[in-house]
């Protein structure tokens, strides 16, 4: 009787343990660290040490109409982070200086950058982390761009701690 | 001096204690002795689950064959041998395991027969192993905004063969064996399963092992089962009294 029991009562174990199917590492905890995004701060050209605030700054794709932005700063900001495409090596962006205004600039920044991806856990899968590749930037300091200049600050970007890449306008 | 005198009286005490206690063991089993033995049984047969969700899941492909050796009046050294090979899709994952496993370990039969049957329900013990491989086929990169669309992965980065894996681990077993014709038992069997050991490579973790199946990143327990049918050949190595 007593080993009934006992059988019994480790049937009932078994049966729980297998219907559980939804446990805690389903779901991606916030707060874990994903794909970096690029962090990028705005300096003035004559005075590399100063911030400098961009002017109504919108940044939107190549094949995006004008009205359409994945960015806006509507009274200007000195730094933005911007996502980097997985799909492909490089990240190609319209960087808008005082959009709509009568100065309004457009610089096409074409970043190259290399990418490895990192495992996290089973809900979360993988993380990539970019690195930038021997020319970095281009579509900068031509004769017309409001861009002068850039400074790699960081050549990794593996988190989203403190800037990576400075620009001097 | 008379703390000695009494610490050497309790353990003495002890020692004559255990001794007649031994033998009195000793003579009950002389009583066992005179049972009639049973006759050493081979049985095998194979996993039914797993061939017909091979036919039904074309993600799934698996095998299993199973045996036991019957030793005693209540006790079978089992075993169980496998291969299965999955793709599954794993939250951003998608990857196939595939490879083989071995299990052996012994079944205790808790169920009182009547005289010439042998339906069975057992506990049991097993200790495992399992060699596979795993392949990322493709992932989508975690990110905390999707401006550009998903970013799907197929192949370069992280993706490709992870060869040479291995796990050990341990199952507690319960399940039932019945005789269903001459010769022929159908039975099944729920596991609990707790990881021992997983080589892990560097770059990827340990979620599914063949035969352990799902592994979780919280703990270090499984769970699986079997559906079996399997044929016995009773032979005899003693001479029948």
């Amino acid at each position: 009787m007593k080993r009934q029991t006992t059988l019994i009562s480790i049937f009932i174990f078994f049966c729980f343990t297998s219907l559980s199917k939804c446990e805690r590492d389903d779901i991606c905890k916030e707060g874990t660290s994903a794909t970096p995004n690029l962090i990028i701060r705005f300096f003035d050209a004559n005075n590399v040490n100063e911030p400098k605030t961009v002017p109504f700054f919108v940044i939107n794709q190549l094949d995006d109409d004008y009205q359409d932005y994945i960015r806006r700063y509507l009274i200007g900001t000195d730094s933005v982070s911007i996502p980097l495409r997985g799909s492909q090596n490089f990240t190609q962006l319209k960087f808008f200086y005082n959009w709509g205004g009568e100065d309004e600039n457009i610089d096409t920044l074409k970043i190259n950058h290399d990418r490895f991806d990192v495992y996290l856990n089973r809900a979360c899968g993988f993380k990539g982390q970019f690195i930038f590749n021997e020319n970095p930037i281009e579509g900068i300091s031509t004769e017309n761009s409001w861009i002068k200049s850039y400074k790699i600050i960081k050549d990794s970007i593996l988190n989203e701690d403190s800037m990576h890449l400075a620009l001097y306008h | 001096m008379k703390t000695a005198c009494i610490w050497h009286y309790i353990i003495s005490f002890i020692f004559i204690a255990n001794l007649q206690s031994l033998s009195a063991q000793s003579r009950n089993d002389s009583l066992v002795k005179d049972k009639i033995k049973a006759p050493l049984t081979l049985r095998f047969g194979i996993d039914l689950f797993q061939p017909t969700m091979s036919q039904f899941d074309n993600t799934f492909k698996g095998f299993e064959i199973v045996g036991d050796l019957r030793i005693n009046e209540n006790l079978y050294l089992s075993s169980e041998i496998g291969t299965l090979e999955r793709t599954q899709q794993s939250e951003l994952i998608n990857f196939t395991t595939s490879g083989s496993y071995l299990k052996f370990g012994v079944d205790f039969n808790m169920y009182k027969n009547w005289t010439g049957m042998n339906n069975q329900v057992f506990l049991g013990i097993r200790f495992a192993n399992s060699l596979y491989n795993h392949n990322i086929n493709n992932y989508v990169l975690y990110r905390s905004e999707q401006l550009f669309g998903e970013d799907l992965v197929q192949d370069g980065y992280s993706t490709g063969k992870l060869s040479e894996l291995n796990a050990q681990w341990i199952e507690f077993l319960v399940g039932m064996k019945v005789q269903v014709l001459k010769n022929t038992y159908m039975g099944f069997s729920l596991r609990l399963n707790r990881l021992l050991g997983s080589s892990s490579s560097e770059n990827f973790g340990v979620l599914f092992i063949p035969g352990f199946n799902r592994v979780t990143d919280e703990n270090i327990f499984g769970s699986s089962f079997n559906y079996t049918i399997t044929y016995s050949i009773p032979f005899r190595f003693r001479k029948s009294k």
